[in-house]
């Protein structure tokens, strides 16, 4: 990845450049009044030929669409969410599954993985923040909480080697 | 005071409808307000209590956006480009005002003086061109914002040291360095203010009360002012001290949205009232060494762009563009005349000069910058690439 240059524009806000592969220069300029300009250079061109304006709104959704993060439309794409310290992850117990009829006490989740169950979702009902008598089934999509390590540690416990996140998403 | 209201009045209405002019021309307002104060030279009193007294909080206030949109922190990230451009910038520009003023027989402290108004551009009509024209993306740029911190800061402190200077009547180089050690002084104390008390005033600003925010901010601004008065330096200093001191509180964006109706107001009246002060029959007699201070002072803000551009490996177009851009003058050549002016009571020919000398720069100067990339692209022809026009959105269209 080519390093990303970050300018003051003292009195006006901040610049940002990267180069892209091809070797042209894209700049943002993100105004204090949250206005951005966008500008393309061409190599060893000194005037931009592309210059798109936006408002912040448009540039905040823009961001999120060239990301490939946008949620609105479809929730279901991406199910996990990984923050700085935590994790949060869905999964699907497996068909058949040898938990089916266990409690989450019996099963000593918090002990052995560290992670916790937040919800047990079961066909269109939703249970949230279960107790440890609540009683799990093949099929039901829980959700689980912890840092990356103690969630993968949950992922491996429960499904016993199937793969049953409904993450898409496989970069961790 | 009926009759002063009436005046007040007829100077808000021409000033009105010049100002709806500049802008359907697309020109900066500052020129076309002075123009609108000479013209009303006769009819309305310039020695008006009142109008002095707006004139005055119209400096106060544009020095306090200045000190608020100023950036410890920005200065000192960036401190070795805008400490060599700036520098570059002063020693180009700063000497030829004086050498001109010596020339034309001025005193000392008006060839100081005309040093300053040669040497500092205008923040407000560049920075505003730059957005406008779409250029804020261009090499050039963070160059000519660069060199546009270094002369506000630096015009505070000379503001206060001139100002010092020319209370005191006969200037000295006794004057001087005391005039320089309180400004320094003053400046040192303030920053402290602005590093030891963010805590107290986030928790003054933070008050739910709006009336009680504005009437904390004009009090401290007013205080400021006043003790840099009593110590013989000018109310500018104080005024932008508190910018400063304010910028770094949490507060920053919201005193500056609160403030800006106020400063462009005050700095409308500010400008009128110049222009009420310009005795334009010497225009003839200063013509003549007004053109050549004009051609002159073009030549050393392009000299400083190529300067600047090849200490810093900027290519030749970019750097000429750099230069070209430096040169609008506007609100702080005009304040620097007009402080002055009002501090000392007399009306010194350099105010004259000054006018005729901005009023030509600001329009010149913002011509120079919208078509300073056609003129670099004839001096410097690209080579070898496809010919391309000035992009169609850099014109200046709307």
């Amino acid at each position: 990845m080519k390093q990303v240059f970050e300018t003051d524009l003292p009195g006006i806000g901040k610049k940002y450049t990267i180069e892209t592969p091809q070797e042209e220069r894209f700049v943002l300029v993100a105004h204090r009044t949250g206005r951005r300009e966008l500008f393309r250079f061409r190599p060893e061109d000194e005037t931009p030929d592309i210059c798109l304006e936006m408002d912040e709104d448009t540039a905040r959704k823009m961001g999120t669409l060239l990301a490939g993060t946008y949620f609105e439309t479809a929730p279901e794409e991406r199910t996990s969410l990984v923050m700085k310290e935590m994790s949060i992850e869905w999964l699907e117990l497996p068909e058949p599954s040898t938990y089916d009829g266990k409690t989450i006490g019996d099963l000593e989740i918090r002990r052995r993985t560290g992670a916790s169950l937040v919800a047990v979702v079961r066909k269109d009902r939703v249970m949230p923040s279960p107790g440890p008598d609540q009683e799990l089934r093949s099929c039901d999509r829980l959700m689980a909480i912890g840092t990356a390590e103690q969630v993968r540690a949950l992922v491996a416990y429960l499904c016993e080697g199937k793969a049953c996140t409904l993450n898409l998403d496989t970069s961790h | 005071m009926h009759f002063e209201f009436g005046h007040i009045a007829l100077i808000l209405t021409v000033t009105f409808l010049v100002g709806l002019l500049a802008t359907r021309l697309r020109q900066s307002t500052i020129p076309f307000f002075i123009l609108s104060g000479i013209a009303l030279q006769g009819v309305v009193d310039s020695h008006s209590e009142v109008i002095s007294f707006m004139s005055v909080f119209g400096i106060i206030l544009l020095l306090f956006m200045v000190g608020l949109e100023f950036s410890i922190a920005n200065l000192v990230r960036a401190r070795y480009k805008i400490l060599v451009s700036g520098s570059i910038d002063l020693l180009c520009n700063f000497p030829l005002g004086v050498a001109m003023g010596a020339l034309l027989g001025f005193g000392m402290l008006e060839s100081l003086m005309l040093g300053g108004i040669v040497y500092i551009s205008s923040s407000a009509l560049i920075s505003k061109s730059l957005i406008d024209l779409r250029r804020t993306a261009y090499a050039e740029t963070e160059y000519v914002l660069g060199i546009l911190v270094f002369e506000d800061l630096f015009i505070a402190v000379y503001l206060a040291v001139i100002s010092g200077i020319a209370s005191v009547g006969a200037p000295s180089w006794e004057g001087i360095s005391l005039a320089i050690l309180k400004a320094l002084l003053f400046c040192g104390a303030m920053l402290l203010l602005a590093l030891r008390g963010r805590r107290m005033l986030n928790r003054i600003l933070g008050h739910e009360s709006f009336e009680l925010f504005i009437l904390f901010i004009f009090a401290f601004l007013l205080v400021a002012s006043s003790v840099a008065m009593a110590l013989g330096l000018s109310e500018a200093i104080g005024a932008f001290m508190v910018g400063v001191v304010i910028s770094e509180t949490d507060f920053r964006e919201r005193v500056e949205e609160v403030v800006l109706p106020f400063q462009q107001f005050y700095a409308a009246m500010f400008f009128v009232t110049f222009g009420l002060m310009i005795n334009y029959d010497n225009f003839l007699g200063i013509a003549l060494p007004g053109l050549a201070l004009v051609a002159l002072s073009m030549l050393t803000k392009v000299g400083t762009g190529l300067w600047t551009g090849r200490i810093f490996g900027l290519s030749k177009p970019a750097s000429l563009r750099l230069g070209l851009t430096l040169i609008p003058r506007g609100e702080f050549s005009i304040i620097i005349a007009g402080l002055a002016a009002i501090e000392t009571g007399r009306v010194l020919n350099i105010a004259d000069l000054t006018a005729f000398y901005v009023l030509l720069l600001a329009v010149v100067g913002s011509m120079l910058m919208k078509d300073a990339d056609r003129i670099s692209r004839r001096i410097f022809p690209p080579k070898a690439r496809p010919k391309q026009e000035v992009p169609s959105y850099a014109k200046p269209d709307g």
